[in-house]
């Protein structure tokens, strides 16, 4: 046999060897360990969930817990300021990241696919009640029902034609911001605006609770 | 102390794949969480599901720091501090990671931060004591494996701190070589060279042993 070869079976006893049930000198951990690293967690906090974070501290204080997006971190929400998770950060993980943000502009959720069909439903009120800008032009992107249209529209004419708006008209109502304290919300966030301002007349917000409501 | 039959399981590693320590194949059969499961409990809050983890571990764990502490004193201390540390940093834990490789990271992370702070020479430079277990088992020399006994031994007295911990990972714990590499930080090259030059080493041993046999010394 060669030299190679008998290095290779070589190795191949010595691991064999070494794998030998019960071969390995295995130590008895000394009397008490055990029980002397659970006394020493005694009081130590979780990480966590530790108690000052605990959810009915943050109830007692006015706040609420939810869910975060990773699926065990909870995002605390602290006193005067429910609900607005735009501008909370998880308490578990410092990032931002971790929090369930709102859609990202221009991302189109599934309860505002319809938008046309509520137009029809709804006769073209919607859009004619609708704020007007100084051009004359429907508030961007928005009905005052509060649903938001995947393409903002012009009011509907006498006829009751809409007529979608130009790209570039289209992009001039987006950009323009749904309330002055809150320039990157747009309408869907408002009942969730963590300084609670009254949008619009006020009137919005009920309404387009009420229209997703019946919009089902 | 632990008793005889905690002792005894945690004596065993059991890989996460291996029968029993995963769920269980047959149906209606007891199912005993894995390890994994049990760090992922502990990270929701569960205390017992943590001190489960600690009565699995703490044998395993002196084990391993006996092998890189300079006393059995000190690898008391490191392992009540590593559950420690454990236990507060949890939250890193990441999900679908060995448990026992994090733990033993942080173990040893734990023994060399140790070791600089008291300036001693890093871990375990001398042989280590032949351990004294309660049945006797390491010090037995006339089973069928005898042999095996003896190599053990001879890797505990002549390896290199770095590669008898090594070893004992990669043979008693049954760790894969990237995980050993995580525990002692270093490449996974570094730590296939290190297995080897140790094997290479204990190679000659056997020979010598077998050798004293066959002239009636040994």
């Amino acid at each position: 046999m060669s030299r190679q070869a008998n290095n290779v079976s070589g190795h191949a006893r010595v691991e064999q060897l070494l794998r030998t049930a019960d071969a390995a000198p295995w130590a008895d951990a000394p009397a008490g360990l055990r029980e002397r690293v659970v006394r020493s967690l005694d009081g130590v906090q979780h990480p966590v969930r530790g108690e000052s974070w605990s959810g009915r501290q943050a109830a007692a204080l006015g706040g609420g817990v939810a869910e975060c997006a990773a699926a065990w971190h909870r995002v605390h929400v602290s006193a005067g300021r429910p609900g607005c998770l735009r501008a909370r950060r998880c308490a578990d993980r410092p990032s931002r990241a971790s929090v369930r943000r709102p859609p990202a502009r221009g991302l189109i959720k599934p309860d505002e696919r319809d938008v046309g069909a509520h137009a029809q439903r709804s006769g073209g009120a919607c859009f004619r009640d609708a704020p007007r800008g100084a051009d004359g032009a429907v508030a961007p992107a928005v009905c005052v029902d509060g649903v938001k249209g995947l393409r903002p529209r012009e009011a509907p004419r006498a006829d009751g034609q809409e007529r979608h708006l130009s790209p570039p008209e289209a992009r001039r109502t987006r950009r323009r911001p749904c309330c002055s304290h809150a320039p990157n919300h747009r309408l869907e966030y408002l009942s969730k605006c963590s300084q609670s301002r009254p949008v619009h007349s006020g009137r919005l917000t009920e309404l387009s609770l009420r229209s997703l409501r019946l919009m089902g | 102390m632990a008793g005889a039959a905690d002792a005894a399981t945690a004596r065993t590693p059991l890989a996460p794949n291996m029968p029993g320590a995963g769920e269980s194949r047959r149906p209606g059969a007891l199912r005993i969480p894995t390890d994994e499961e049990l760090a992922a409990r502990s990270q929701e809050g569960e205390r017992e599901a943590f001190s489960l983890l600690v009565t699995r571990y703490t044998n395993r764990l002196y084990n391993f720091l006996r092998r890189r502490a300079l006393s059995d004193s000190d690898a008391e201390d490191l392992t009540q501090d590593t559950f420690l540390r454990a236990w507060t940093k949890i939250g890193t834990y990441k999900r679908g990671m060995r448990f026992s490789t994090w733990l033993y990271t942080i173990g040893t992370h734990l023994g060399a931060t140790r070791a600089r702070g008291k300036r001693l020479p890093m871990a375990g430079s001398m042989a280590l004591e032949p351990v004294a277990s309660s049945d006797g088992r390491a010090g037995r020399a006339d089973g069928p494996d005898e042999l095996a006994v003896r190599l053990w031994r001879a890797a505990e007295e002549i390896l290199p701190s770095e590669q008898r911990s090594a070893v004992w990972l990669r043979y008693a714990e049954d760790l894969g070589v990237a995980e050993i590499a995580r525990v002692l930080g270093k490449s996974r090259v570094n730590v296939r060279v290190m297995l080897f030059r140790a094997r290479r080493t204990l190679i000659s041993e056997l020979a010598r042993v077998e050798g004293n046999r066959k002239d009636g010394t040994g």
